[in-house]
């Protein structure tokens, strides 16, 4: 319940500081989301299965963050930039339903 | 509980697919929580504080992006708009010059009728300026004649090929041809009469006439004997250029005489800047 109340905290904050984001990283906020989502939902099955571990969490969340961004910004130097953006969607995406599968088997039995 | 699925599958995107599924969950999870149990150590770790904050920062990082992304739609969808503001605002320009263009082609007119009708010019000069005016289509003309009107087939026929059922601008220049032929001494199409300098064409999908657009149906006039002009169009080139795109392409075309009278606009020449009048002394053509 608490990660929920931290979740909405924090979206609430997002949009009611209304900072405009430098426009150099505005090309890396959306991938940098869908990697922090796929954290949270990875770190959401883990609770359910009773393996949650706020370190490997808070690992998991920093480097998928760092990670997306960084191939992102090395695709757009090297030109390839929207091609490698769709390979991490494609990824991370594919990661998101499984674990969104899990969590819901987990919760409904089904 | 998760299942670790072995379905080894022989396609190499599958297998790619599968495992990318089967990782989904960070291994460290489990990893860490067995390496606790071996320790002793069943209960995990505090640190709620750090998970919270952690949490937080996602939700932070959705809410920035929702912002983001709902700025840029509003910038795309002003710079949107006044792009459609500035093509409306060049489109009644356009309109208005249009109608100054008319305006003073019609006091041109007014002026030079004036003057002709003064003491001036002699008579036969007079009448010489207004048969001129006829042949070369700048003077307004009426009398009957003949409408053929051509518009766009049913895409059924022509193969089910939208684009092969459309009128083109071939087809409005061999009716034009076609009613020449046929004894024709005024032609204009949807109004636009063609004149010496007159070219029909297409633009894109736009067939222009004096570079004005014109849509279909295309209802092409011509002045000439009511009695023939029909019949002398249907066997000329351009009506044998209909028949023929009405049987391949459902093109769709009708012929009638006009007994009353048809009246045209005249199409104003522009001015000539190159070429000049052959006067006698100066007619040295190759023997």
């Amino acid at each position: 319940m608490i990660p929920v109340i931290g979740l909405v905290i924090g979206i609430v904050l997002g949009v009611a500081l209304n900072v405009s984001v430098p426009t150099s990283l505005e090309p890396y906020l959306p991938i940098a989301v869908v990697a922090a989502l796929d954290a949270l939902l990875g770190a959401g099955r883990a609770t359910l299965e009773g393996v949650f571990d706020d370190r490997v969490f808070v690992v998991s969340f920093v480097s998928n963050v760092l990670l997306a961004t960084l191939i992102v910004f090395l695709g757009n130097q090297l030109g390839v930039g929207a091609q490698l953006t769709t390979a991490v969607i494609v990824v991370l995406g594919i990661r998101i339903f499984t674990n969104a599968a899990a969590m819901r088997r987990l919760l409904l039995g089904a | 509980m998760p299942t670790s699925t072995t379905v080894s599958s022989s396609d190499p995107s599958a297998a790619l697919v599968e495992r990318i599924a089967a990782e989904a969950l960070n291994p460290a999870y489990r990893d860490r929580t067995a390496a606790r149990a071996s320790r002793g150590s069943s209960h995990p770790p505090g640190g709620w504080a750090v998970t919270l904050l952690t949490v937080a920062l996602v939700g932070l990082l959705v809410g920035l992006l929702v912002v983001a992304t709902r700025e840029r739609a509003d910038v795309v969808e002003s710079e949107r708009s006044s792009l459609v503001a500035l093509a409306q605002d060049a489109r009644d320009e356009v309109e208005a010059l249009q109608a100054t263009v008319a305006d003073l082609d019609g006091q041109v007119r007014e002026l030079r009728e004036a003057a002709l009708g003064s003491a001036m010019l002699g008579e036969g000069q007079a009448q010489e300026i207004q048969r001129l005016g006829l042949s070369a289509g700048v003077a307004p003309v009426a009398g009957p004649g003949a409408r053929v009107v051509v518009s766009d087939g049913d895409s059924s026929v022509g193969g089910g090929d939208q684009a092969l059922s459309q009128v083109l601008d071939i087809d409005i220049q061999q009716v034009v041809n076609g009613l020449w032929e046929a004894g024709a001494e005024a032609v204009a199409v949807n109004g636009q009469r063609v004149g010496s300098l007159t070219a029909i064409r297409s633009v894109q999908d736009v067939i222009l006439v004096n570079y004005n657009p014109v849509v279909g149906p295309y209802d092409v006039t011509a002045i000439g004997d009511p009695r023939s002009l029909a019949t002398g169009f249907l066997r000329s080139s351009g009506g044998e250029w209909l028949q023929a795109v009405n049987l391949s392409a459902g093109i769709r075309f009708s012929i009638d005489s006009v007994a009353d009278d048809l009246t045209m606009a005249g199409e104003p020449a522009g001015p000539l800047r190159y070429a000049r009048p052959v006067t006698p002394d100066s007619a040295e053509g190759p023997a």
